[in-house]
């Protein structure tokens, strides 16, 4: 496999797992979850948040 | 209090702000050369801060304001309750909370104390247990600082000051995920963050290099996914985030704070800011002059976002980014890599690809995706290109 064809499948199974988990939350009547996400600093512990 | 954040601009989620230099202790991987200078904040500087805050826009209330960048606990307590009272004191200032990023040394019934009465958040800086902790973080004599690290520690739990820890794992610690896991589990530490050895600011080059020890961080990170499934009451940042990151929705992205102008303020000793990476703050570049774009005494927000160098760095971040979107299967769930690893590794912004990359995002992606993949039945092996 090319380096080109791994990052495709790479992407692509981010894409396929995030399919997989908005079709699960919409089956059980969940809310989906949020499509802004924010990644802090990695120097504090907390800074990973949901807005 | 001015909403105007400016073309482009994030609003401030985090607000970190330099008491002092000064640290009293000496780890090995430090990446800040001003650790020996014991000059500190002075209490007109953080008026300026209260004041300048007046017109830049905040992400949510209360603004986390983090005391970092030198050992914050070699300042007063008095010094602290004066400061914390002029945020809370002066018109217009958002709410702030406050928390420290410390080496626990200095800890004491006090500072707890302190900490209770403000309900500052504190996170501890502790690699695991004593052989791999002190191999690293010791003192200006060279000695472990792991006894008194744990006695900080004892008196937080004592006192039942919540806390959390970030660890910096080394080529020598990747080998011992059990022995960090039941070192937190033993301490009662269940908020964890993992950070890498990495080269940048005066520590230049770090003790892990991808080419070496991605299998081995990967294997590390993998065997900690497991022990937290067993044991999911310890929380860690790495995995934890990873997996509302790859649970988004599919066309959600990641904004990363460290490359978002506006979403970082990084203020000195001296009442220089920068936003980005609070790394970069007061490095001298070729291309990008001296990372102070401003300084609280003088200058106004606007005054800020205007910086001739501010624009010029912000630009190539932006471009850096955009690098990244092109080329990065990973980019949904990273945002961007961090400015200041692209410019200690490529010596530019305009770049893609970091060691911290490889580690922090690309590897524990692998280990989070797998493992969900597991546990709904998507297989990798039959996920068509």
């Amino acid at each position: 496999m090319t380096i080109q064809e791994q990052d495709k499948t790479t992407a692509t199974r981010i894409r396929q797992i995030r399919e997989a988990f908005t079709d699960a939350r919409n089956k059980a009547g969940l809310k989906d979850a949020p499509e802004e996400l924010l990644a802090g600093f990695d120097e504090t512990e907390f800074d990973e948040i949901i807005p | 209090m001015s909403e105007c954040v400016g073309e482009g601009f994030d609003p401030v989620h985090l607000l970190i702000i330099q008491a002092t230099p000064f640290c009293n202790i000496d780890c090995s991987y430090c990446y800040l050369s001003t650790r020996s200078e014991t000059k500190r904040i002075t209490l007109d500087t953080v008026e300026a801060i209260a004041k300048f805050l007046r017109d830049a826009p905040v992400s949510k209330r209360p603004l986390t304001i983090c005391w970092h960048a030198g050992e914050p606990l070699t300042v007063p307590i008095s010094f602290y309750e004066r400061v914390f009272s002029c945020f809370a004191a002066t018109p217009g200032t958002p709410a702030v909370r406050h928390t420290f990023q410390t080496n626990a040394t200095l800890i004491n019934e006090d500072w707890c104390d302190f900490f209770k009465r403000w309900s500052v958040h504190v996170g501890v800086s502790v690699d695991g247990p004593r052989a791999i902790h002190d191999a690293q973080r010791v003192d200006r004599s060279g000695r472990g600082t792991f006894d008194r690290v744990m006695r900080g520690i004892s008196r937080l739990r004592q006192h039942e000051v919540p806390f959390g820890v970030i660890s910096v794992l080394t080529k020598e610690s990747l080998n011992s995920p059990d022995a960090i896991w039941d070192f937190y589990r033993s301490n009662g530490i269940t908020r964890v963050a993992f950070n890498v050895d990495e080269g940048k600011g005066v520590h230049e080059a770090s003790s892990l290099m991808p080419s070496e020890h991605l299998a081995a961080f990967r294997k590390f990170m993998s065997r900690i996914a497991e022990l937290q499934e067993r044991d999911p009451i310890i929380e860690v940042r790495e995995l934890d985030s990873m997996r509302r990151h790859l649970t988004a929705p599919p066309t959600a992205e990641v904004r990363k704070t460290d490359n978002r102008p506006g979403a970082i303020l990084n203020i000195n000793v001296d009442g220089y800011l920068t936003t980005f990476s609070p790394e970069l703050l007061g490095q001298v570049h070729s291309r990008y002059g001296r990372f102070a774009w401003g300084n609280v005494h003088v200058d106004s927000w606007e005054q800020f976002t205007k910086n001739a160098q501010f624009q010029r760095a912000r630009a190539d971040i932006k471009a850096g980014v955009d690098l990244c979107r092109e080329s990065c299967p990973y980019f949904a769930v990273c945002g961007g890599g961090c400015p200041s690893n692209k410019l200690a590794e490529h010596d530019t912004f305009v770049a893609a690809e970091t060691a911290k990359c490889r580690f922090k995002i690309q590897a524990v992606a692998d280990v989070v995706l797998e493992r969900l993949e597991r546990e709904i039945g998507l297989s990798s092996a039959g996920v068509a290109n």
